[in-house]
């Protein structure tokens, strides 16, 4: 039975979510809230950084 | 025969000398009238023997010069006969023979050298291979890259001079379309530089420096690579996931 790629899924959902940050993001700009606009710019690019570390991950996994 | 060349200089023959001979017919010399099918036998030669030196030198040179004939002997009957717009009539036709029979004798030239070279060989497709999976996908790399580097400028342009929303709100916060305009030169510009310096430093250079084989990025490369093949996540993981996770606690905190 083949193995369900956890990494390879969990990879694409924090990528897709950053894009809901970043989008997010925009909207709060456009409502001149800068803060927050800010905050989520940080947790945008943090996500991103987790999803690839992820891809990293899942690629070993799947070289393994 | 060929056609074209065949027709265009019969067409000649007819303008330049049957046509003002026939006009002036009264005045024109006996022996010049039992002359005129001499050019046309010349062409009709010339378009036999095309493949030797003299039937091409024939062609060019002695059938236009024996079409003059008529005309070296001084004017034939009265000027209303040759009007300005006959004049650019022939010009334009001789000019169109000399074209066709150019490309006549060339193409002649060209075929009679491939029947020569080409007549012993056999072709034969070669098998090409169909490209690996890590060429397609550099391929697909570099397309998707190359369509990025087109979009984005594509987009800046678009969002500060050609969105309608954004040029009314330049217009309402400066007030004369004098200055938009001039926000708008700024900001392509600003746009520009920062993209043009985007492309060279995040693009242009490390593509430069693979394909000139850089030994340093090689190392980076190959510490990445040994790195990438451990099943362990780094510490940035974490960090990342720290901040992320503080982040969005923090901001539901300042939203309540």
């Amino acid at each position: 039975m083949r193995k369900l790629p956890y990494f390879q899924i969990l990879c694409a959902l924090l990528l897709l979510s950053s894009l809901v940050f970043f989008w997010q993001c925009i909207s709060h700009l456009a409502r001149r809230d800068y803060v927050a606009a800010g905050m989520l710019t940080v947790i945008g690019i943090a996500t991103l950084w987790v999803g690839s570390e992820l891809a990293r991950l899942s690629l070993s996994e799947r070289d393994s | 025969m060929p056609l074209a060349p065949t027709v265009l200089g019969i067409n000649l023959w007819l303008l330049l000398q049957v046509v003002p001979l026939w006009l002036a017919s009264d005045v024109a010399p006996k022996w010049l009238l039992g002359l005129s099918p001499l050019p046309l036998g010349v062409l009709l030669i010339g378009l036999r023997l095309r493949r030797h030196i003299v039937g091409q030198v024939t062609l060019l040179i002695g059938f236009p010069l024996l079409l003059t004939l008529v005309d070296a002997l001084g004017p034939l009957g009265p000027e209303r006969l040759l009007p300005q717009p006959a004049v650019l009539v022939k010009l334009v036709v001789f000019a169109l023979y000399l074209a066709a029979m150019c490309r006549q004798l060339s193409m002649d030239a060209s075929t009679a050298e491939t029947k020569v070279s080409v007549a012993s060989w056999s072709v034969k497709a070669l098998d090409v291979p169909s490209p690996s999976v890590k060429q397609r996908r550099r391929r697909l790399t570099h397309q998707i890259l190359l369509a990025y580097c087109v979009a984005m400028p594509t987009l800046l342009l678009y969002a500060i001079c050609l969105h309608v929303p954004n040029i009314r709100q330049f217009l309402r916060m400066l007030g004369t379309m004098q200055k938009v305009t001039a926000l708008q030169a700024a900001l392509l510009s600003a746009s520009t530089m920062l993209w043009a310096s985007l492309f060279y430093f995040g693009v242009m250079r490390p593509l430069k420096l693979h394909v000139s084989h850089d030994a340093a990025l090689r190392h980076d490369l190959s510490k990445l690579r040994q790195v990438a093949r451990r099943g362990r996540p780094r510490p940035q993981l974490y960090v990342a996931m720290t901040v992320a996770l503080v982040g969005m606690a923090t901001l539901l905190w300042l939203s309540l």
